[in-house]
C-alpha cells in the first residue's frame, strides 16, 4: 500500500501474496493496481495509524468508523 | 470428433484474437486516472468532507459507466451510510464505494483491479509520504 497521509489518498497494489501492515513489500512501476482510496484525513486519524482502512478489512473498518449516535442507541 | 473439436477452439481462437485489438481501442482509462471534474482527493465532483448523500446520489445517476441499476445504498436510521455501484463497459474499473459519517463523504474506494498500475498513478499523485 502507498500512502498520501496529508493528502488524503491510499493506492493499494494488486499482489498475489498478502501484505500485512509492517510488512513491506518490493513493488515495480509496471504492478497492477487494486484499489484507489481517497479518503478525508481528519475522519480517519487513529485508523491511519494502525493503516487498516486499506485492503481486504477496509469496508468493515470504515463502516464502523461511522459511530452511532444517541438517537439511535436510544430505546 | 476431434476435429471438429480443433476446429471450434480455432474459431474462438480466431475471434479472441479479432475482439482483443477492438477491445484495446474502445476501452477507457481508468475513472482514477481520466477525471476531467476536480482533482484528488475529489473524484468526479465528490469531494470528501464536503459532498453530501444527496448530491453524490445526484452525481452517480449522471455519471457514465456507473451502472446504476447496481447501485446499493446502506442505510442506518435517516443516514447513509454507503453506496457501492459496479462500473459497466467501456469503463475497465470494477467497483466503487462511497463511505459517509455524518452525512457527508468520508471516503471513495475505487475497484480498479488492474485498470491502472503503479507507475501511472505515481505519474499523477506525486511521490507517496509513506
Amino acid at each position: 500500500m502507498l500512502l498520501w497521509l496529508d493528502q488524503g489518498y491510499a493506492v493499494v497494489v494488486d499482489h498475489r501474496s498478502s501484505c500485512p501492515a509492517g510488512d513491506p513489500t518490493q513493488i515495480s512501476p509496471g504492478d497492477r493496481v487494486a484499489q484507489v482510496v481517497y479518503f478525508e484525513v481528519s475522519r480517519f486519524p487513529a485508523l491511519l495509524r494502525t493503516q487498516s482502512l486499506f485492503g481486504p478489512d477496509s469496508e468493515a473498518v470504515l463502516v464502523e468508523a461511522a459511530p452511532w449516535t444517541e438517537a439511535e442507541l436510544a430505546p | 470428433m476431434l476435429h471438429e473439436d480443433s476446429a471450434v477452439l480455432a474459431f474462438v481462437l480466431c475471434i479472441g484474437a479479432t475482439l482483443e485489438p477492438v477491445r484495446a481501442i474502445t476501452q477507457r482509462p481508468s475513472v482514477v486516472l481520466a477525471d476531467p471534474l476536480c482533482d484528488p482527493p475529489c473524484w468526479n465532483g465528490i469531494t470528501p468532507g464536503a459532498t453530501s448523500a444527496d448530491e453524490v446520489y445526484s452525481i452517480l445517476a449522471r455519471t457514465e459507466g456507473v451502472d446504476f441499476g447496481t447501485l446499493f445504498e446502506r442505510i442506518r436510521g435517516d443516514q447513509t451510510l454507503q453506496f457501492s455501484w459496479f462500473f459497466s463497459a467501456p469503463i475497465p474499473d470494477s467497483t466503487g464505494r462511497i463511505y459517509f459519517i455524518g452525512g457527508e463523504v468520508a471516503a471513495i474506494t475505487i475497484g480498479t483491479y488492474g485498470s491502472a498500475d503503479v507507475e501511472e498513478i505515481l505519474g499523477m499523485l506525486g511521490p507517496p509520504a509513506a
